[in-house]
């Protein structure tokens, strides 16, 4: 009766699952391998080297800004513990527990980045910086 | 040596008198400052004349609770302290005796 509908339910199926298809795996902390970058006054725990010297860079700069605006260092390096994307942040205290213990990161108040987006990651990572040194005095 | 009110200071104590207890805390601070007087208030600086004031017993500040988007940190509510709102009296009622009778600052123009 309407042939035409077969096969548009057919070409949208093939649609959803193509794009579906091209969603990344979310992210498990758990079973990633960690590593850890030192720098002058951040130790950078990432599980993929893309864009590293970047952040590692920008990190360094915000920590400059921030230092001079406070007046002060902090007592210890920072640990910023590197998430692939945004939507791998935790939405619960207890979320970002499981990633700050499978980064082996310690118990030290840490600062969460996600590599992307890029835009505006400086300015995250100055911000988050900021809350380091209001709460190391 | 007496411990003048900075500029900056002034208008952190202003923006605090200006919020809600539950409201000042870093970012609504610098945001009031610079909606206010359209002047730019890095985080950090506002911080760090937070710091300041605290020290001199200004303001005082006390935790809220610990919230996910902090990873886990809690928020530092700020208030300004007797003492502190004495210094913002006594700073604007310094300020108007040195603007009266300055000819150039007459009138509404800059």
């Amino acid at each position: 009766m309407y042939p035409f509908h077969g096969a548009a339910i057919l070409a949208l199926v093939t649609m959803i699952v193509g794009a579906t298809s091209r969603i990344p795996a979310q992210f498990d902390a758990t079973t990633a391998t960690w590593r850890v970058r030192a720098t002058t006054h951040f130790d950078i725990y990432y599980t993929q080297a893309r864009d590293l010297d970047a952040i590692a860079r920008e990190a360094e700069h915000a920590y400059a800004g921030v230092s001079h605006d406070m007046g002060r260092q902090v007592s210890a390096k920072v640990p910023l513990i590197l998430l692939p994307s945004s939507r791998d942040l935790p939405k619960t205290v207890q979320e970002a527990a499981v990633i700050v213990r499978a980064s082996r990161a310690g118990d030290r108040d840490h600062l969460l980045l996600p590599v992307e987006p890029r835009d505006g990651r400086e300015k995250a990572i100055a911000h988050e910086l900021t809350h380091i040194f209001e709460f190391d005095r | 040596m007496a411990d003048h009110l900075k500029d900056f200071e002034l208008m952190v104590l202003l923006a605090v008198l200006r919020l809600d207890e539950d409201d000042a805390y870093g970012v609504p601070i610098a945001n009031q400052i610079e909606q206010t007087t359209g002047r730019s208030a890095a985080l950090a600086s506002v911080y760090a004349a937070l710091e300041r004031l605290e020290d001199k017993g200004w303001i005082s500040s006390r935790l809220g609770e610990s919230t996910a988007q902090r990873g886990g940190r809690a928020k530092r509510h700020f208030r300004v302290t007797a003492t502190g709102v004495r210094r913002v009296r006594e700073a604007k009622g310094a300020l108007t005796k040195m603007w009266m009778g300055i000819r150039e600052l007459q009138g509404g123009a800059t």
